[in-house]
């Protein structure tokens, strides 16, 4: 794959990006008075939605995910390697999995919790769900299909669901990275995964789960050996950050949470500061004119844009202060 | 007040009479029924309303720390994360009988056994702030099913006691008084037969000398 293929996707994407909303308009959002008000600011936008019904039944990812499936439908079609929009619609797939798994294991119908957005129909995952087997999906999801059913056939755990899709999803991310064989890609994913798993590990000394858990919970896929995580996490997680995350490139933004902290790390800190860490990350190829990076960070923002989207009617609906949706909000795309 | 459409015999009155001890004794027990009722109902309350604040305050907590929470994920993710539940409760529901009213004692039993996981959900599609807001809703949970038990209690308590209350007013101000009120009409109605009676005798009597 030559870089030059994405030439005529990356001129997409600089109209596409016109369209991603601005920090006014995230302004007008915060300020609104309630959720009518802010609706009628979001209707100014891309966003089409009927405003009444969602006034009515406040079901607000139905048009936002409807909006993010058009958009990865038209990603799709347009930009030459599917792998590189897949970087962001395994987490749907794999979510998929994790219902039709839950449905098999338990016979409830889950299938209205299933998101149709991703590179596989959802008819396809049924049918690997169903049968174990797939020509047309990849291995490691088969393979990470498989394993679940298998362990719940053996030990009756229904949370083998769970445990099996969010470790393949990260080894999924891994292989994807590494068939790219991008720099900026792979520096991203190590980050992503490395990160996540520091964030599973504060979550977890702060429910003061066992070694065990972490090493059913944490990802092998990251640059940082899940034993060196799991020994370090004896000593707090601070002891983690100290040791085995100092040497990252983005330790400074790091040293700040060590800094903020005594005891114990702030995870609702820590996740904002990862996503901020992964938004930088991603600038860094936002401007380069050839490659899959432009794609890559537009997808990115529009995440955060939907994400945003939702915390801000979620809290507009339900009174929340202004300063706690201000200390919520994602990395706004080109700020 | 109306009096009772009888027949003013003696035999009537013996009746009333006995109906006016059974109905004052009944009274009197019910008044003492509904004054225990009311001294339970009283304390029973003023519990219920504590742990009404408190379960409603660590609520209404809990539940704004979630729907932060929830505002940051996908609605789908969340309920798959929660579709299928890592325990079960069972509820055994005894009788307690106070002052003859059967409120329900409940018994909660959470399933151990089930809770050989540590893991209740996934880590990929969850923040820290759910973990935080589910801690808080799942450690409601104990008060807000002793709530629910207490509240029941008081709702079947408020009716006996708006039943009985309806029973001693109806002795005290129709019963009792109609009664009293026959009782009076025939005893006068009694005595004036017995004067009648003896006028006429003595006029009979008054009618032989002449």
């Amino acid at each position: 794959m030559q870089d030059t293929d994405y030439k005529g996707v990356n001129t997409l994407l600089r109209v596409y990006e016109t369209k991603l909303l601005t920090r006014e308009n995230y302004e007008q959002l915060l300020k609104a008075n309630n959720l009518k008000e802010a609706l009628e600011v979001l209707k100014s936008t891309d966003y089409h939605f009927d405003e009444n019904n969602v006034l009515d039944t406040k079901e607000y990812d139905d048009f936002l995910m409807n909006h993010l499936g058009n958009i990865y439908q038209e990603l799709y079609e347009v930009t030459p390697d599917s792998e590189v929009i897949q970087f962001f619609t395994l987490r749907y797939s794999y979510h998929n999995l994790k219902v039709l798994l839950k449905q098999r294991f338990t016979g409830t119908d889950l299938e209205h919790l299933m998101i149709p957005i991703g590179k596989y129909p959802l008819s396809t995952l049924k049918n690997l769900v169903q049968t174990q087997q797939s020509m047309q999906l990849n291995e490691i999801l088969v393979e990470g299909v498989q394993e679940a059913i298998q362990d719940y056939e053996i030990y009756g755990r229904i949370e083998a669901a769970d445990v099996f899709m969010d470790t393949y999803y990260y080894k999924h991310l891994r292989a994807i990275a590494e068939r790219l064989d991008n720099p900026t890609i792979t520096k991203i994913i190590d980050a992503m995964i490395d990160l996540d798993n520091l964030s599973t590990v504060v979550r977890s000394l702060n429910r003061k789960k066992s070694r065990s858990f972490l090493h059913t919970v944490l990802s092998s896929s990251g640059t940082i050996p899940k034993s060196d995580i799991i020994d370090a996490a004896a000593g707090g997680a601070i002891a983690v950050l100290n040791d085995l995350y100092m040497d990252k490139s983005y330790s400074s933004h790091l040293h700040q949470i060590v800094n903020e902290s005594k005891d114990a790390i702030n995870p609702m800190k820590l996740d904002k500061l990862i996503e901020q860490i992964v938004h930088e990350l991603m600038e860094e190829g936002l401007y380069q004119a050839f490659g899959p990076m432009p794609v890559m960070a537009y997808m990115f923002a529009k995440e955060k844009e939907i994400t945003n989207i939702r915390l801000l009617l979620v809290g507009k609906d339900n009174q929340i202060a202004e300063n706690i949706l201000r200390e919520r909000m994602r990395p706004i795309y080109g700020s | 007040m109306a009096r009772l459409n009888v027949k003013p015999t003696r035999m009537e009155l013996s009746n009333l009479k006995d109906r006016l001890s059974i109905s004052t004794r009944g009274h009197k027990l019910l008044k003492d029924k509904q004054d225990e009722l009311m001294r339970q109902f009283i304390s029973l309350i003023r519990e219920n309303n504590e742990l009404r604040d408190e379960v409603e305050g660590e609520l209404t907590q809990a539940m704004s720390a979630f729907v932060v929470a929830k505002s940051l994920l996908n609605e789908s993710f969340i309920e798959e994360l929660f579709s299928v539940p890592d325990t079960s409760v069972t509820l055994d529901i005894t009788e307690k009988n106070i002052m003859s009213v059967n409120v329900p004692q409940m018994n909660f039993t959470v399933n151990e056994e089930e809770k050989n996981s540590e893991m209740q959900y996934g880590y990929l599609n969850s923040n820290s702030e759910l973990d935080d807001s589910i801690e808080k809703i799942e450690a409601i949970m104990s008060k807000l099913l002793k709530l629910s038990e207490i509240e029941k209690t008081c709702q079947l308590m408020a009716d006996e006691i708006e039943k009985t209350r309806r029973r001693v007013n109806a002795l005290e101000y129709l019963m009792i008084p109609q009664l009293e009120e026959t009782i009076h009409y025939i005893q006068m109605k009694l005595e004036e037969n017995e004067r009648a009676n003896i006028t006429r005798m003595m006029k009979v009597k008054d009618m032989g000398k002449a």
